[in-house]
């Protein structure tokens, strides 16, 4: 058994997420996850998750204001820059929890991150991980962070928003030709929640933590102005991506059943075991399916809206606690509902 | 004298209100320069004829306190009365308003600003005016100066430039 945690993007509800992983640890010290997946806000938290620094996640997460994660400006005087926030807030930030020890530590335990990014060059999600030799996917590229500060800089990268916050050159110090110079952003553009990389790195128990509640408000009021349509579109962008990215692994996972419910029957029908295996062997085709039996994917997230404004750009504090108690109870929800049969993580 | 008295403090608090409501990112620190095209005309109380009054100024400015309020300088020229004069003083601009883009940051401002201005044919103004700053790139003024020593009214409305460069935040990761 291979077991992920992933963690999507949403920016300060990543709070939500911090209430999650506390709880568990309470209830299941023994825990443990062979990788951790984050995107934006997820990738924020996946190094210190790693590092066992659930008090600091708690501190960074609960103690931050807006102002000191961006710096806002009159708009005018962004118009020609990368983008409308300034991130050094958020990167100094960065350095302050997400040390060399915590990364030297990272590499001493049996848990490897991934941090989803974008490249604006390539268009293509690109994966740093501390997996020093993971495994190639066709749908997105893998690099292995070369030190504490890569990593640093991938996570900044994961956490950008393009638009509002500025393009990362991750791989500037790290990297030959035209690659040291491409730029990165936000992982959660083309990957929100990294479900589907969590079965490519062959976990098949995953552990995937939301950020948006699976059904949407109605919401009462009119949009008016250009501002708040255009908050609302980056709110809908941001889930839209998520639907996508959780719909896959569902089918996938729903399919898995299906065929096992089907060869169960057959079974109870008096067919037997072998004859079952060769109806399932199809000349030249081969199972898309065979490397991820048994696949296992807990979601958990929150019953309604957690605030935190359009994208998760506002950081505060008080609502950051309560989003932390959220988290807290939702994990609570989650362990009661489990089936305990499917409690694998107990030692 | 009450009733103008109550008046002042209303307008006053309205003013320390709308200045302490607002969350900041206009009139940072910073230094800024302006430059204006004005144009209006002299009144006098008697029966003189109005006359036309059009210049260009350059307004040095720097925040005195931060997201608040501004001081420098007027220097400039202005032709009236088939002449051409200079004129210069201090000044003071004063934010009353912050227009708001959303959780994006600023749009503009709305600021007065208050100035004294010796002009080279005896001129001796005092007044003011209100300005519309449209993202920091462009100002819209209507302004109101009384010549007390050659006692007539200087009405203008002008429009100003920022010609200063915008200091950008200074990023330590590469990018």
């Amino acid at each position: 058994m291979k077991r992920a945690l992933v963690i999507s993007g949403g920016g300060s509800k990543g709070a939500f997420a911090v209430g999650i992983l506390q709880r568990l640890r309470i209830l299941f010290p023994t825990l443990h996850f062979d990788m951790i997946i984050g995107t934006s806000t997820g990738a924020l938290i996946a190094p210190l998750a790693a590092a066992g620094q659930l008090d600091l996640l708690e501190e960074l997460y609960t103690t931050n204001t807006t102002d000191k994660v961006v710096t806002k400006h009159r708009i005018g005087d962004r118009l020609n820059q990368r983008s409308i926030y300034s991130v050094e807030p958020l990167w100094q930030l960065i350095k302050k929890y997400i040390t060399d020890a915590h990364y030297n530590n990272i590499l001493q335990t049996n848990t490897h991150i991934y941090l989803n990014t974008t490249c604006l060059q390539t268009q293509e999600t690109v994966v740093y991980t501390t997996n020093p030799a993971p495994k190639f996917s066709p749908n997105y590229a893998i690099k292995t962070t070369k030190d504490g500060e890569h990593m640093r800089l991938a996570v900044l990268g994961s956490a950008c928003q393009p638009v509002f916050m500025t393009p990362i050159k991750i791989d500037l110090n790290y990297a030959n030709g035209k690659e040291k110079e491409f730029q990165y952003v936000d992982g959660g553009v083309r990957e929100y929640a990294g479900i589907q990389m969590a079965i490519d790195q062959g976990a098949n128990e995953i552990f995937c933590i939301l950020l948006a509640p699976e059904s949407r408000e109605v919401e009462g009021k009119q949009y008016e102005s250009l501002f708040p349509i255009l908050e609302r579109t980056i709110s809908m962008f941001s889930e839209d991506v998520e639907k996508n990215d959780i719909l896959i692994p569902q089918i996938h996972r729903k399919t898995l059943r299906y065929l096992q419910s089907v060869k169960q029957k057959m079974l109870n029908d008096g067919i037997s075991q072998n004859q079952i295996d060769e109806y399932f062997k199809i000349d030249g085709v081969s199972n898309p399916l065979e490397a991820s039996d048994n696949l296992r994917l807990y979601l958990i997230r929150p019953e309604a809206s957690l605030g935190g404004g359009p994208g998760g750009l506002v950081f505060d504090p008080t609502e950051m606690k309560a989003m932390v108690n959220t988290g807290r109870d939702a994990a609570q929800d989650f362990i009661a509902k489990l089936d305990p049969r499917d409690v694998t993580w107990i030692v | 004298m009450s009733r103008i008295f109550r008046v002042y403090c209303l307008l006053l608090c309205s003013l320390v209100s709308s200045i302490t409501s607002f969350s900041q990112t206009e009139f940072p620190k910073e230094f800024i320069t302006h430059i204006r095209l004005h144009s209006g005309m002299i009144t006098y109380s008697n029966s003189e004829p109005e006359l036309f009054v059009g210049g260009l100024q350059i307004i040095p400015q720097f925040t005195l306190v931060p997201n608040k309020l501004r001081g420098g300088l007027v220097a400039g020229a202005f032709y009236t009365d088939n002449n051409i004069n200079g004129l210069f003083g201090p000044t003071i601009s004063y934010k009353i308003a912050e227009f708001k883009g959303g959780h994006f940051g600023s749009l503009g401002n709305l600021h007065i600003n208050l100035d004294h201005l010796w002009g080279t044919d005896e001129q001796h103004l005092a007044g003011g005016g209100i300005n519309l700053d449209l993202l920091n790139k462009l100002i819209v003024n209507l302004s109101a100066h009384r010549d007390y020593k050659l006692a007539n009214w200087w009405i203008q409305c002008g429009i100003a430039f920022r010609i200063s460069k915008t200091k950008q935040p200074k990023e330590t990761f590469p990018n």
